[in-house]
């Protein structure tokens, strides 16, 4: 399962990066593969390229502001949540997630 | 996901892009708020910008509340309307409203463009021209025309009764704001009353001011002092986030204490907030004033030429502080003990 996501939250700083880790924390318990954007106030961080992008299963939308360069994500199944959910449980916004992608 | 399929979209979303853009230009007006004590003519140049950057509160937060809604093609009109709104005395209040009426009233625009011939030619037609020129009539008008005088009027009334608060009512609405503060620790609700703070002192009203930023700075301080005083009752990881905690507490971001609320939000977030609604309550009680909006260490080394009674000030960290270290142990449960064999 190869996952890509971007966290954005309004300040910029801790939001963004805690979901981020919350997040591959998660997925490495889960054996999943993953990559994370972050968009704090110093800009992106660790960009998705087009082809990761393509090459994922599904992208989550982790992104409590509005996300930039979001057409990247125009073809890709999407699951959108917030950076607090994810800090709080991201073992369950996770399982949320892939099962709307095996609903399909 | 529903929210995003209609026309509306997330109004949230857009509601806390706006803000995300706005707060780097709070921030420098508060820097130069400060800097302007410096004597001379370098201190009259930093106080003019303060006066400059507090003009494009309004303005900044309705363009990025609309440019959430519609992206690039908001930014222009929305910068001249809320602008425009900014000048007729209409605030932040008026930021909220322009940007969203903004949003949607090009939202619309868009969309009715979609319905005719596409092409290089109506695509500058429309962008470049009509667009631009038609939302801002549109908008403009109705700021100025209807919801001008509405806004102003309310905000008049807030802003007397803010000022006319007796003694016991600034002590509640410091509580209130207090606990609001600590509640979700940077979120939404914080971001609320965080705001609303902001907008009284730049109406010039800052007996709310002072609380907020105790409230803002005592959680996370108070987590990671508990970490510390208290070593045996956290595990090793929560030492470091604690540590973690106490930097980000230097320069009042509250969110450092989200990992501990996380792990067990019931005894926890209580902690918090009585904390911060103590600490509130108790500056707003001992009438300490800061005419800064910067929380914490950093804040008061910056701002203390501007506090009245800046050890009454530290005294109200310090209670608030002591109060929610108190009440974080006697909740904690005794499982990190256990871990640690």
């Amino acid at each position: 399962m190869k996952i890509v996501a971007v966290t954005s939250c309004p300040v910029g700083m801790a939001h963004t990066y805690m979901s981020a880790a919350a997040l591959k924390k998660a997925c490495k318990k889960l054996g999943y593969d993953v990559r994370v954007e972050t968009q704090g106030s110093m800009g992106i961080r660790d960009k998705l390229s087009q082809e990761e992008i393509d090459l994922a299963d599904i992208f989550i939308d982790i992104a409590d502001v509005a996300m930039m360069e979001e057409e990247r994500f125009k073809n890709i199944h999407t699951f959108s949540t917030s950076t607090s959910k994810i800090i709080k449980n991201a073992e369950l916004i996770l399982e949320a997630a892939l099962d709307t992608l095996n609903k399909k | 996901m529903s929210k995003k399929e209609n026309f509306f979209g997330d109004v949230r979303k857009h509601l806390m892009s706006g803000v995300s853009f706005m707060l780097p230009v709070i921030i420098i007006y508060a820097f130069f708020m400060v800097l302007g004590q410096v004597p001379g003519q370098v201190g009259v140049l930093f106080t003019s910008i303060s006066t400059v950057a507090q003009s494009l509160i309004g303005t900044v937060l309705a363009a990025y509340i609309a440019y959430s809604i519609v992206g690039k093609l908001a930014l222009a009109p929305t910068f001249v309307v809320g602008m425009l709104s900014e000048q007729l005395g209409m605030g932040f209040i008026g930021g909220i409203i322009v940007g969203l009426l903004m949003g949607y009233i090009i939202k619309l625009l868009v969309a009715i463009a979609g319905k005719f011939k596409q092409g290089q030619g109506n695509d500058i037609l429309m962008s470049f021209i009509i667009i631009p020129v038609v939302s801002t009539i549109v908008g403009g008008a109705l700021v100025y025309f209807l919801i001008a005088t509405p806004v102003t009027n309310a905000m008049d009334s807030i802003y007397s009764w803010l000022e006319g608060m007796s003694s016991g009512n600034a002590i509640l609405i410091a509580s209130i704001l207090g606990a609001m503060i600590a509640f979700d620790m940077g979120g939404p609700v914080n971001k609320v009353a965080y705001t609303f703070a902001i907008a009284a002192s730049t109406a010039g009203l800052f007996h709310v001011v002072a609380p907020v930023l105790v409230a803002i700075t005592i959680p996370v301080l108070a987590v990671g002092l508990a970490t510390v005083i208290f070593k045996k009752r956290y595990t090793d990881d929560e030492r470091v986030t604690g540590k973690s905690a106490l930097f980000m507490s230097l320069f009042g971001l509250t969110e450092g204490a989200i990992p501990f609320a996380v792990v067990n939000p019931f005894r926890t977030i209580p902690a918090f907030m009585v904390g911060s609604m103590v600490g509130a309550a108790l500056t707003a009680a001992l009438g300490v004033v800061n005419t800064t909006v910067i929380p914490s260490l950093i804040g008061t080394i910056i701002g203390s030429p501007t506090i009245v009674n800046t050890l009454l000030y530290v005294l109200c960290h310090i209670v608030g502080v002591a109060v929610t270290i108190t009440l974080l142990i006697l909740l904690k449960e005794k499982k990190s003990l256990v871990v640690e064999v």
